[in-house]
């Protein structure tokens, strides 16, 4: 830097430095619709032979809520992504490392979708929740379970009237790069970190898969997770740690990468004669069906108070996003079982093929049910038994929402 | 506060302050999606190298950008520190030495899939 400001703290931390574009607060992203699951996903080309094989996913089994954000940024600028930090809806849960026990619940989020709005200077955000407690998930019950996002862009990004600084808000320090550019301006809560936390994702497997023979419902709600415990900031109020209330003044920058799909397939087939006088003939069927359920990697932060360790724990773990039940069924009174089952079967070679045959049948009603989401029917199972971006953990980044507020 | 720096609004709440350990952006990049190129986050005018000035740790997060619905087979991007074509993580390990400018690259990689990898928005912090 020939010229310029750099500013650091008593531990040669760089607190700000005029040759970038620090971040500032630009606005908490507006909440587009009601919560909502994604309904399950059921539907085949018709319904024979599924006497010992049920047309049901387990009712146990159960999905997250997606709520969808709107930030807008500067016309014509082409942001960049905002920061969006979600500050969850509840803290209440505690940990203990008795048993690995978790008491209480608490809300399980993180941002699974950012993407700009065709067309528009707009950006879209979806955040998952789910409610856990004891690490099984449950759905969240209505509108206080919803996160809220602070969302963080440079000056120069953000709309007009959020980058406009208030009436007779006259005093302050701002900084330029040599570009002329604002990079910096205190009157403008310029987003401040106090605290990162290394996380890793979840083991791969998630819940064991529960199977039958005359009720066939497997039950994929993920039950793996990691913790991580973590020194709380030195600003955060000591006196949580020993109290069983919220910890509400807290939110965390920590996108979800790491996505996980479950799934079970079965195969039925048969065939036989049937006696009609001279009409008399063989026949053949088959059935495929495949259950699944798609989850996304999400966070929460508990407390730990025990024996062990009085602090905070950061919760890594899988929420259900959707589910389904799709199937097959095919029968032939004139083509060899080979024949028939060869058609059932490839359909069930995978996933996509098949979902497009449950497409057919159910696009409609998710339609109905599903409103004001954008809902791409051909990706809706993504890909076969498996985890992606296993190994791809980022850091979280913590701050306060009430810098903010 | 002994020494340090505060800003404050008109009211006399505290903005900002030099005692807050926190961190500052460095970089922001956007890896497109399905890229087949290894791609150096940093500018033209830095030599395509992020400035980390007097920086001695570093964060690097990843955001997944672009998905339809949420449920795509994505992958993202992977990043290395050097030129080593491999690796991944969320440290960034930089040798804060020599004289000014010091400047440090990070390269990135598709993921397991090019053709599944989705846009990354890469974000590198430092203090």
């Amino acid at each position: 830097m020939a010229y310029g400001l750099k500013l650091f703290n008593g531990d040669n931390d760089v607190l700000i430095d005029s040759d970038f574009e620090h971040y500032h607060f630009a606005g908490i992203a507006a909440l587009s619709g009601g919560a909502q699951s994604i309904p399950p996903y059921v539907g085949g080309n018709n319904t024979n032979h599924s006497t010992t094989l049920g047309q049901t996913i387990s009712p146990n089994q159960v999905v997250g809520k997606v709520q969808k954000h709107i930030l807008a940024s500067r016309s014509g600028y082409g942001s960049p992504p905002p920061m969006c930090f979600l500050k969850p809806a509840g803290l209440s849960g505690f940990y203990s490392t008795q048993n690995n026990l978790e008491i209480g619940t608490h809300t399980s989020s993180s941002v699974i979708l950012t993407r700009r709005i065709p067309n528009t200077s707009n950006w879209e955000i979806w955040t998952l929740t789910a409610t856990t407690g004891d690490g099984v998930s449950s759905i969240p019950t209505g509108g206080s379970n919803t996160p809220r996002l602070y969302c963080f862009l440079p000056l120069r990004f953000m709309t007009a009237a959020a980058e406009a600084t208030a009436s007779g808000d006259d005093y302050g320090l701002a900084t330029f790069n040599s570009a002329g550019v604002k990079t910096y301006d205190s009157r403008k809560l310029p987003l401040k970190i106090t605290a990162t936390i290394p996380v890793s994702t979840p083991p791969a497997r998630a819940r064991s898969i529960i199977t039958g023979t005359n009720s066939y419902s497997p039950n994929f709600t993920p039950n793996s997770k990691n913790y991580h415990q973590f020194t709380a900031p030195s600003d955060w109020n000591a006196s949580n740690l020993s109290q069983n209330n919220s910890l509400t003044d807290l939110m965390y920058f920590c996108p979800s990468v790491c996505h996980s799909v479950q799934d079970t397939k079965a195969f039925t087939d048969g065939e036989g004669f049937q006696a009609s006088g001279y009409n008399s003939t063989f026949y053949a069927w088959a059935r495929s069906d495949l259950w699944w359920m798609f989850s996304r990697n999400t966070f929460s932060i508990v407390k730990q108070n025990d024996n062990s360790y009085q602090g905070f724990v950061l919760k890594s773990m899988y929420t259900g996003y959707g589910a389904g039940h799709v199937w097959k069924s095919e029968e032939n009174s004139s083509s060899f079982l080979a024949v028939v089952a060869s058609i059932a079967l490839s359909l069930a070679t995978f996933g996509a093929s098949l979902v497009t045959v449950a497409v057919a049948v159910t696009a409609t009603a998710l339609a109905s049910t599903f409103n004001n989401y954008i809902f791409d029917e051909g990706n809706y199972y993504p890909y076969a038994d498996g985890n992606k971006n296993l190994t791809e953990a980022g850091p979280m980044l913590l701050s306060r929402p009430s810098f903010y507020d | 506060m002994a020494y340090g720096f505060e800003t404050r609004d008109s009211n006399g709440n505290i903005g900002f302050s030099s005692e807050d350990s926190t961190w500052t952006l460095l970089n922001q990049f956007t890896a497109p999606a399905g890229s087949t190129d290894i791609r150096v986050i940093g500018n033209a005018t830095n030599n395509r190298d992020i400035t980390i000035g007097s920086c001695t740790e570093f964060r690097v997060t990843r955001h997944m950008l672009g998905q339809t619905v949420g449920d795509d087979e994505a992958q993202v991007h992977r990043f290395s520190n050097g030129n080593v074509n491999s690796g991944q993580g969320q440290l960034l390990t930089v040798a804060a030495t020599g004289s000014y400018p010091i400047r440090r690259r990070i390269y990135v990689h598709t993921g397991p899939s090019a053709a599944d990898t989705v846009a990354t928005s890469f974000m590198i912090f430092g203090r």
